[in-house]
């Protein structure tokens, strides 16, 4: 996780190559555990910084739905919509339809 | 067997070929003034010499250039239905012990997980080959409907069912009607998937 002009780098894989359910309770590395614990303040740094926060998805075992829908769509319901379109960039060589899922799951947070 | 069939069937057609000329040959010997002369004449006209070398040049690259192509494109549409099928096969040999395990209260997440990244994964990878290659258009009600129906059943089977234990308001009965729920809209989505993919085989199989 490297610091470049411009840019913030965050990997999933450093926080787990096992990304578990949506909440604590339900099992290990939880979504809410990665928001919360490691990307919650690079956010905010690339939010207050006009900076983008690139993503890197590659190198787990996948994701189920509930663990992206936690992390993303709950930056979306704390942060704003916009905010998160426009300061998130996701990086997905691996697996490039989760894209699409990810977006989705910003624009219908609630 | 069809090539043994193809023999014959060519061998026959080459000895009617030469009986019908055979007995041509015979009748109009009888029944018309045409003769055919015992001696050949021998000139040489430069439009026959390069209609001759156009012929040749044109039997060899229909042989060698046409026929390979044929033979690549042929052979890659079917490697291409063969990926298809046995995606399908995969999809079910990998859903079945998710759904039993889901419907006995033992789903392994980890495991589900793992195994929906390599089955979206290889349709995603077979669906952008067919397109890169002009099988499909992308624009194909099956194209969209095989990614739909199979995010919807990865969306569907890892949200994990909430526990009944002490600590949750849910009751044994309640998550076991969730489970069932689950599974339920899981195979309807299935025979969904299942139909597009035929449809994309058909729709592959007529290029």
């Amino acid at each position: 996780m490297g610091d470049n002009v411009g840019q913030l780098l965050l990997s999933v894989k450093d926080f787990t190559i096992t990304p578990g359910p949506r909440y604590k309770d339900e099992g290990s590395f939880s979504g809410i555990e990665f928001r919360e614990n490691f990307m919650i303040s690079k956010f905010e740094n690339a939010l207050n910084n006009n900076l983008k926060l690139y993503v890197n998805l590659d190198g787990t075992i996948g994701y189920g739905t509930s663990w992206l829908e936690e992390v993303f769509g709950g930056l979306a319901r704390d942060y704003g919509i916009n905010n998160v379109l426009k300061t998130i960039k996701l990086i997905t060589e691996e697996e490039p339809y989760l894209e699409d899922d990810i977006i989705g799951y910003i624009k219908d947070a609630k | 067997m069809p090539n043994k069939l193809n023999y014959f069937i060519v061998a026959i057609a080459t000895l009617l070929g030469v009986l019908s000329g055979w007995w041509g040959s015979i009748l109009m010997k009888k029944h018309s003034g045409l003769s055919i002369g015992s001696s050949v004449a021998i000139e040489v006209n430069p439009f026959e010499i390069i209609t001759l070398i156009v012929t040749v040049l044109l039997a060899i690259y229909v042989t060698r250039t046409l026929t390979k192509r044929n033979d690549l494109e042929k052979l890659e549409k079917e490697v291409l239905i063969k990926h298809f099928d046995s995606f399908k096969h995969e999809l079910n040999r990998k859903l079945t012990p998710i759904l039993d395990k889901l419907e006995a209260g033992e789903l392994d997440l980890n495991k589900t997980i793992s195994d929906f990244k390599i089955i979206r994964k290889r349709l995603d990878a077979a669906l952008k080959f067919s397109k890169d290659k002009g099988y499909l258009s992308g624009n194909e009600d099956c194209y969209e409907t095989s990614k739909k129906k199979l995010t919807t059943i990865w969306e569907e089977l890892t949200v994990p069912v909430p526990k009944a234990d002490n600590r949750s308001s849910i009751s044994k009965g309640n998550a076991s009607v969730a489970r069932i729920e689950k599974i339920n809209k899981t195979e309807q989505e299935l025979i969904d998937l299942e139909i597009a993919i035929l449809e994309i085989i058909t729709i592959i199989n007529k290029k």
